[in-house]
């Protein structure tokens, strides 16, 4: 009834939900987060880690992370703003284009920047020719750190931001211009509070990236707390002093989680019934310009000035093709069956823990955390296994741990479009199937699951893309001379050979590209309004 | 329908009884000490303004919310208590929501065939045609839920709520998201069905209009609990509050000082509900008021206040010695002006 009611939809009473469907949840919800836990325990079982320097290691993660986050913040809302709002040349491209730098793994930004920008790279001998004129900018550093950084993760915040702004009414910002608000009060009063959880969503997720990245800041030479998660295990071979290290990372995870919660908390609007969308403004030719003019030289930084270079030099020499092909066959099966394992327990676990906000938390904090510090809780099992020798058995095992980190990995990214997407199923619905005779389980079968179907295609998309470019995680846990397009890329590139690298590079990108774009052009809800609209 | 302390000896069990149940959420409390009784065949509608606790009582008979005190029993078995919970698969009660609540990645007939799983398949499909041409869809079996208009849509939730021949029906405000010449189409196609059904049917509404004409009980409630339980007729002309009166329409409300069978009112003496002394008041509508030009036998002089026009009827706001009270007549009864003279029905009146 009317009256404020504690659990919301009252479908999620405690006594309803059938043990079947819960135990499913829970052993989802602790598989995925029993690395973690096994990181806890290394880390404080283990003798103590050689603290000096940690310091430096923390601080350094976090400048990164903050100037990450001031940088990719007003460059996605602006852009996102931009696409929405208005019109002007290469709008429609820019709206799914501008979401490409995704497809693109980190590391391979720093290879390109680094090479580029390098003292005997183009840019300086060209100026330094030229001009006579030397560039003081030095991108093995904080600050080219952040540059490359950003290039890769701002397109989070403009996924976010545009898909909540597409989601506002433009009957409420008419509603602020009749009351006197000009177009830039309309958008300070009314479309920026409202956007402003998918604001703290976007830049979560991009500083959570920056935090888990160890690829390109370790080819910057920029020391975080990441690096020394990897570095301690495989300079000094300390897992616990890896596991000790990965501990602030944890806690900077937790956090993060809990902040971009807190900041969602009690601000999901929804649209009222005269709901509309925006309308597209025209601009002065003058402005359109810049608009064209800025979202061109994003898309360039972030994607086509390094894609390009890394082109250039990739079709200047000879590539492996055998390895290459091994090594895409190795990165597609692992997206692949990686993706879809991690999409079947994110099921299981979204549905089973409708109302138990707790457990879906829990299993998406691995999402928080580096690849490397899920690796390390994971170690300990898989040196079992090599002891054990390196038989066929041994290298399946490794494979499926392997696998098994992607998941505990990115359940949180799995989880979220279709918690979402059951979301938008209404109460009424669910307690239709209940009235009618079905248990939990078989309404989720009948009912819940065929209509989350686009948002369960949307997290394995994202999942597979995720898997394409992740690194440390890999580097630590494959078996041995088990190598994945981006573990070859690395290696060459810590070779110097940087057309060598850029092969399974543009490869990942070729491989992602088609799934960054159908989720950047909204297909998961497009999808979802034809089915359910009514 | 009759509350439950007086409908205990009746032969049979009822199909649903509620007795003495109530629910708090939190401190609010949404349904207070509430006993009612649905029979076969009989059409109960609830009755109540916004929040006034109708839609959680419908909810704790389907299983969607549990109940803190009392039981709620269905053909004579307990299926909720503080301590006993049926799920709502369990009960077998067919429900029509508000949205209408079809599936939206499932056609008509699979929507309608829903909840027939205990049937092969071909009777399956055999009995969802069925209830599909008791609303009269038969021919859009096939179509999807988003190709129907809302009105078709409601109907095919009745038929789906139907089909597995439930014993108890509840329907929550099912037509309210309809408008105007469909509303009432919708309507009856879908009552006809719920009588030929035989079921226990309860109607949540808070449309006066549609609750008088739809039920053969009404069950007036507000704020948590249940006011009145009766015949339209006795509801609309025998309210046992100025609350219970005012949910079925507009109502002129003196306060009136009771004593054995007759109320005393500044307006003259009117019969009383027997149960009731003390303080109370004097309910009539205000189509139960006559007014004259003219002085006549019984008739009391008034001052006119106020005057609206509603087309055939004309609404006065009229003085009658200390109180104030209104009155609706065909327009053609009153000139604009000069004297007015008002007689209160004494057989509708009814003092409470």
């Amino acid at each position: 009834m009317e009256v404020n009611r504690p659990q919301a939809a009252g479908w999620s009473g405690r006594e309803r939900s059938l043990p079947f469907l819960k135990w499913i949840a829970w052993t989802a919800g602790i598989t995925a987060a029993a690395p973690l836990l096994g990181v806890l325990l290394v880390a404080f079982g283990g003798s103590g880690a050689d603290w000096r320097g940690a310091g430096d290691y923390a601080l350094s993660s976090l400048v990164l992370a903050v100037s990450v986050a001031s940088v990719i913040a007003p460059i996605g809302t602006i852009t996102a703003w931009l696409v929405v709002r208005y019109r002007f040349p290469g709008r429609s491209v820019f709206s799914w284009a501008l979401a490409l730098p995704l497809a693109v793994p980190v590391f391979a930004l720093a290879h390109a920047y680094a090479d580029l920008l390098d003292v005997a790279g183009p840019v300086r001998s060209g100026l330094r020719a030229s001009f006579g004129w030397s560039l003081p900018f030095e991108i093995r550093s904080m600050p080219g750190a952040v540059v490359v950084l950003s290039s890769a993760f701002y397109p989070y915040v403009f996924l976010s931001m545009k898909a909540a702004f597409r989601q506002q009414s433009g009957v409420t910002l008419e509603a602020a211009q009749s009351l006197g608000a000009g177009p830039r009060l309309a958008l300070m009063r009314v479309a920026w509070p409202l956007a402003w959880p998918a604001l703290a969503a976007g830049v979560a997720l991009g500083v959570m990236e920056t935090l888990a990245d160890y690829g390109a800041v370790y080819f910057l030479s920029v020391q975080t707390l990441t690096t020394a998660v990897v570095r301690a295990w495989s300079v000094e071979g300390s897992v616990s002093a890896a596991a000790q290290f990965a501990l602030p990372l944890l806690a900077l995870a937790v956090s993060l989680m809990w902040f971009e919660r807190l900041m969602r908390a009690g601000r999901r609007f929804t649209a009222s019934a005269g709901w509309r969308p925006m309308p597209v403004l025209n601009l002065s030719p003058l402005q359109a310009v810049l608009a064209t003019f800025f979202c061109g030289l994003v898309l360039s930084v972030s994607l086509i000035v390094p894609v390009g270079w890394l082109l250039i030099k990739a079709l200047g020499v000879e590539p492996d093709v055998g390895r290459l092909l091994r090594a895409g066959v190795t990165s597609l099966s692992l997206g692949v069956s990686g993706s879809f394992l991690t999409v079947v327990l994110a099921v299981c676990l979204a549905i089973g823990a409708r109302g138990r906000p707790l457990l879906l938390r829990l299993s998406s904090v691995g999402y928080a955390a580096p690849g490397a510090v899920i690796a390390i809780g994971l170690l300990a099992p898989v040196s079992l296994i090599w002891r054990l020798g390196q038989g066929e058995v041994q290298i399946v095992l490794s494979l499926i741990l392997l696998l098994y980190a992607y998941c505990a990995r990115l359940m949180g990214a799995a989880v979220e479009p279709i918690d979402a997407g059951l979301d938008r199923i209404s109460p009424s619905i669910m307690q239709a199937s209940a009235s009618l005779g079905r248990d939990d389980a078989r309404t989720a079968w009948s009912v819940q699951l065929p209509l989350a179907r686009g948002a369960c295609l949307a997290s394995m998309l994202i999942v597979f893309v995720d898997i394409m470019k992740e690194l440390p995680a890999t580097l630590m846990l494959r078996p041995f001379n088990f190598d994945t397009l981006a573990v070859i890329s690395s290696h060459y590139a810590l070779d110097e050979r940087l057309g060598q690298a850029a092969w399974p590079s543009l490869l990942i990108l070729v491989l992602s590209v088609p799934a960054v774009i159908w989720l950047s052009s909204g297909g998961a809800s497009s999808h979802l309004k034809r089915r359910t609209s009514s | 329908m009759r509350l439950s302390d007086s409908g205990a000896g009746a032969l049979s069990p009822p199909l649903v009884e509620v007795r003495h149940v109530s629910r708090r959420f939190g401190s609010a409390v949404a349904v207070r000490d509430l006993s009612l009784i649905l029979n076969e065949g009989e059409i109960t509608c609830l009755l109540g303004p916004s929040g006034c606790g109708k839609s959680t009582l419908l909810r704790m008979l389907a299983g969607f919310e549990s109940i803190d005190d009392g039981d709620i029993l269905l053909q004579g078995r307990l299926v909720a208590s503080s301590n006993v919970f049926v799920r709502p698969e369990r009960r077998g009660i067919g429900l029509v929501f508000q949205d209408g609540a079809l599936f939206p990645h499932m056609s008509v007939l699979e929507n309608v065939a829903f909840g027939l799983q205990r049937f092969q398949k071909a009777r399956r499909m055999e009995r969802a045609l069925e209830a599909l041409e008791s609303v009269g869809l038969a021919d859009r079996a096939h179509a999807w839920p988003h190709m129907l208009s809302g009105g078709e849509q409601q109907r095919v939730a009745v038929a789906r709520a139907l089909a597995p021949g439930p014993r108890v029906v509840l329907l929550d405000e099912p037509f309210s998201g309809l408008d105007g010449a469909m509303k009432s189409e919708v309507r009856d196609i879908v009552m006809m069905g719920l009588r030929r059904s035989g079921a226990a049917v309860l109607l949540v509404t808070h449309d006066p209009v549609e609750a008088l004409l739809v039920a053969d009980c009404l069950a007036l409630m507000s704020d948590g609990a249940l006011l009145q339980a009766a015949s339209p007729e006795i509801c609309f002309r025998r309210p046992v509050s100025p609350v219970a009166a005012r949910l079925l329409g507009e109502a002129n409300i003196i306060p009136a000082r009771v004593d054995l069978g007759v109320a005393h009112t500044a307006i003259g003496d009117f019969p009383a509900n027997p149960a009731v002394s003390g303080e109370g008041h004097l309910i009539f509508r205000p189509e139960e008021v006559d007014v004259s030009p003219v002085q006549m036998p019984d008739f009391l002089p008034a001052t006119l206040i106020s005057r609206r026009f509603l087309g055939a009827f004309v609404e006065l706001r009229l003085q009658v010695r200390s109180v104030e009270i209104t009155a609706r007549v065909r327009s053609d009864t009153v000139p604009d002006d000069g004297p007015i003279f008002v007689r209160i029905n004494r057989e509708t009146s009814w003092a409470a």
